[in-house]
């Protein structure tokens, strides 16, 4: 294609081609803290005019690679950043085998992991991306990436992709405006903003940690916390994974482990600093 | 009259079983897919063997160790019926492999 960029998020390395320069500039400098030297990719991401002509008028980007989602609508080039992060979201949710791959945020404090899982809106993103700023490392906020060998967590962290007041709610946490990408208004998520994560999540994103507490956190209700049974979190969480099923016996050995050495609790919450505040209390109680 | 359908677990390799909170997880390896298994499945699961055996029998071995009712046998068979069907154990066809 025109426009190209290769890039390793944790893991993965991605080939991006697009046909017009703006999104890979913008990905070259959101990511410019990421290994971007070319070399084989796992996986190839192309932004293509979703018809004749449809470079130049009216621009719109299909979405496509190596694994595709024929049905996906084309979106507005001026989106094209949120396209090339879908794109590479697709991939890795269709197409990576060398982990169990979990739809969850993770952070990691002295070693150990914080997994939090969730429905779209739960805030899982916001609360890794809140905590990456308060102590903790951020390792991803869409895919928690489980070791099948030794259940350990690998980061994954690409940019984190900030929706509607959490826009505003991360600029208050973090003064430095460059970390932040444009903001896109009416995508179909709604207003978008993706924020650089902090130099530690990049500079260590090849240390795995031992997942040590799973939450599912529920933002916009009053405060309450609940245990979690094994049974209960192990089917949410072969919900939640888009790779159990390909990986067969592996996944299922995977996912049993993490679920009988990891405590699950559902965490209910208002507000991010009440979040914050259950989380470290929590935290403090399982050492 | 048919023959008395008989019941096995003598295709244990073809599954993979582990425990989480007093229910039992099953792989399936033939079809790759994951059954998450109540009381009283692995209760019945737990009495059978390799050697084909009768509900009947089947039932009598569950009465030493549990209450059941009087509609025991019925809901017995029941349940492995359900089991056969999820391909965790085999009928009758069994006895012969």
């Amino acid at each position: 294609m025109r426009h190209s960029l290769t890039l390793t998020i944790g893991p993965a390395r991605f080939r991006i081609g697009s046909a017009w320069k703006e999104p890979i500039a913008r990905l070259r400098a959101l990511y410019a803290a990421y290994p971007q030297e070319e070399g084989v990719a796992d996986f190839t991401v192309r932004l293509e005019p979703a018809g004749v002509g449809r470079r130049w008028w009216r621009p719109s980007v299909r979405i496509a690679g190596d694994h595709m989602l024929p049905d996906a609508l084309p979106m507005a080039l001026r989106h094209g950043l949120l396209a090339a992060e879908m794109g590479m979201n697709l991939q890795m949710a269709l197409g990576w085998r060398r982990h169990l791959l979990i739809h969850a945020s993770s952070v990691e404090k002295d070693g150990r992991a914080l997994v939090m899982t969730g429905e779209s809106g739960s805030g899982k993103s916001t609360l890794a991306a809140l905590l990456g700023e308060r102590g903790w490392r951020f390792m991803g906020d869409e895919f928690a990436l489980i070791d099948l060998a030794d259940g350990k967590v690998h980061p994954f962290p690409r940019l984190v992709s900030l929706k509607n007041a959490s826009v505003a709610a991360m600029r208050v946490e973090v003064v430095d405006g460059a970390r932040f990408g444009p903001l896109m208004r009416g995508t179909p998520k709604g207003d978008i903003a993706h924020l650089v994560p902090p130099a530690a999540a990049t500079a260590r994103m090849g240390e795995a940690a031992a997942p040590a507490l799973l939450l599912f956190p529920r933002y916009g209700f009053a405060r309450d916390i609940r245990p979690v049974g094994q049974g209960e979190a192990f089917m949410r969480l072969t919900q939640a994974s888009t790779n159990y099923v390909a990986l067969g016996e592996a996944g299922f050995e995977t996912l049993h482990r993490f679920v009988t050495g990891v405590p699950a609790l559902a965490v209910d919450y208002e507000s991010g600093e009440e979040a914050l505040e259950l989380i470290d209390a929590l935290w403090a109680d399982l050492s | 009259m048919g023959e008395p359908a008989i019941w096995c677990r003598c295709n244990e390799g073809e599954i993979l079983l582990r425990q989480i909170d007093g229910l039992m997880l099953a792989y399936h390896r033939p079809s790759g897919l994951t059954h998450m298994l109540a009381s009283p499945l692995p209760e019945i699961w737990g009495a059978l063997d390799a050697e084909p055996v009768s509900a009947e029998t089947l039932l009598e071995r569950l009465s030493a160790h549990y209450d059941l009712g009087k509609n025991a046998l019925a809901e017995l068979t029941a349940h492995l019926e359900e089991l056969a069907a999820l391909g965790l154990i085999r009928e009758r066809a069994c006895a012969t492999a």
